[in-house]
């Protein structure tokens, strides 16, 4: 091959001296250098790149298939039952070197087609990890707000008992707050590690951002000046008991109701959680989050919310659970809290695949802004695999 | 006292067989510098805890996805079933927290990956472990 291409390289060459030199018109012979150019190209493509080690790279991923369907009470939530190809996430790590990872999760979201407009293609995160050693590795990038049990699983459905995530401490705005506790994902960088102290294992996380606004797209440029800082620790307190505390503060800019004016809202939310397994196959968890938002144009509004959830592994692949969450979005508000109460079953039917069914039972007070006292109930079923 | 000594005695014995039945094996690459581990140290690094050996090299995780010996392990030495085991470790790779165990379905590809990959740690069958095994079986205090 070497060969070859060097005589055909002359060939050309040749070519465009003897132009040159006679300066007489010669019908350059096209053929051979496009010939030339393709066979270049040629080694190019079948030329190893190493660029990529494929050894260095680890993909995983999972899928979620869900179907939803009110079944009594007001005409909330999915009124005709729908089936919803949830998601597709590919979860991709890259070890650049024994120190150093980019890690990325790539989801397709309720069967993605930009051309239609349908569904979501996202980047849920995507960093460069440096370890410096187990007690304080580096993150740059876009990632998950850490906070609580589930923000960092809300997508990965075979991480979870339950088909969604708790609503009251993690998609408040869907159960009747305005803002959020916190936003789902930021950008900036982080300080991660696990250490020993008093002889108990603690890991903890420690997040600086842009934080989350309503103007402009905070994974590329902050509205305003202030950063967002939240972080979390969490202890093996016992071998069968886990402990863990979040924070989350931000200033984002928010929109008056009546125009373009650009309001300031701090918001504060602080975080406990516990997961406690009482014996080998009985499991408890327990998350409470509560804080305020202060918009420069409203008064200070405080809020708390808390879910509770107990599971047993009846067997080794079935695992009924009962969860009730509850979120107060106003403290100074008397009639606008919400339940949400769930019975449901797990079912492992592969090694990392799952079977879901649950009822959701939702009841909120008249002041309630996102239901307004409308109760309903829902059946809720899943299959989620991971690889 | 001397039914207080037979019944020691039993104790005893069936303690030892009960472990000399271990059900579980830790296997090791040669660059593992360990040549033991304590128990408390072994849940460290099968739940992400200790990413790195002493040496900085990248602690890699395996086992033998349809056989016994995780489970036993995990029974004998965490309050962990194998499903919230692998609920564990989904939500630390699903979150980007950590690279999660690798995971085989025969042994003949477990031991190929253990004695080929450096800083590699499985926990496999012990029947499985073949004769002139060219990797490291790393002790449990």
């Amino acid at each position: 091959m070497l060969k070859e291409s060097t005589r055909w390289g002359c060939a050309c060459d040749e070519h465009l001296m003897s132009r040159g030199a006679t300066n007489k018109p010669i019908k350059p012979n096209y053929l051979k250098c496009i010939a030339l150019g393709l066979v270049l190209l040629g080694t190019m493509l079948v030329t190893p790149s190493y660029a990529v080690n494929w050894s260095d790279v680890t993909m995983n991923g999972y899928f979620s298939f869900e179907y939803e369907k009110n079944v009594a009470g007001k005409p909330e939530g999915d009124t005709n039952g729908s089936f919803d190809l949830d998601l597709f996430d590919l979860v991709i790590n890259f070890n650049a070197s024994d120190k150093l990872r980019i890690a990325t999760d790539l989801t397709w979201e309720h069967g993605t087609a930009t051309e239609e407009g349908f569904g979501n293609v996202a980047i849920e995160y995507a960093f460069a990890e440096y370890s410096f050693s187990p007690l304080f590795k580096l993150r740059a990038g876009k990632m998950f707000t850490n906070f609580g049990i589930y923000n960092e699983i809300h997508t990965a459905k075979p991480a979870t008992l339950s088909v969604k995530e708790p609503l009251s401490t993690n998609k408040n705005n869907k159960m009747g707050s305005e803002f959020r506790f916190y936003p789902r994902w930021n950008v900036g960088v982080a300080a991660v590690g696990d250490f020993v102290w008093f002889d108990k294992d603690f890991d903890y996380v420690v997040q600086l951002s842009n934080g989350d606004d309503g103007e402009t797209n905070p994974f590329e440029e902050d509205s305003n000046t202030s950063k967002a800082l939240g972080g979390r620790v969490r202890v093996e307190f016992l071998d069968n008991l886990q402990l863990g505390a979040s924070f989350y503060r931000d200033h984002i800019n928010a929109e008056y109701d009546d125009g373009d004016v650009v309001a300031r809202a701090r918001i504060a939310s602080y975080g406990v959680q516990a997961n406690w397994s009482m014996f080998e196959s009985i499991h408890a968890e327990f998350e409470y989050v509560a804080g305020t938002v202060k918009r420069d144009d409203t008064e200070k509004i405080s809020r708390n919310a808390f879910t509770v959830m107990l599971s047993v592994e009846v067997t080794d692949t079935i695992t009924p659970y009962l969860r009730v969450e509850v979120l107060e979005p106003d403290t100074d508000t008397s009639d606008d809290e919400g339940v949400l109460s769930i019975i449901g079953v797990n079912w492992q039917i592969a090694s990392n695949a799952y079977l879901k069914f649950e009822l959701d039972d939702m009841n909120t007070e008249d002041a309630n802004a996102k239901f307004e006292g409308e109760d309903f109930q829902e059946i809720k079923a899943s299959l989620s695999v991971g690889f | 006292m001397k039914y207080l000594n037979l019944i020691l005695i039993l104790c005893m014995t069936s303690f030892f067989s009960i472990n000399s039945q271990a059900e579980w094996v830790l296997l090791g690459h040669t660059s593992v510098e360990k040549e033991s581990l304590d128990a408390r140290e072994l849940k460290r690094l099968f739940f992400g805890r200790i990413s790195q050996w002493d040496g900085g090299e990248p602690v890699k995780l395996c086992f033998l996805n349809d056989s016994n010996a995780l489970v036993e392990y995990l029974g004998d030495s965490t309050k962990y079933s194998k499903k919230r085991f692998l609920a564990y470790w989904n939500s630390r790779l699903f979150s980007g927290d950590n690279i999660a165990p690798k995971q085989f379905r025969n042994s003949e590809e477990l031991m190929d990956y253990v004695t080929r990959t450096r800083g590699a740690i499985c926990i496999a069958d012990p029947k499985a472990v073949p004769e002139g095994f060219s990797g490291k079986v790393i002790h449990i205090k």
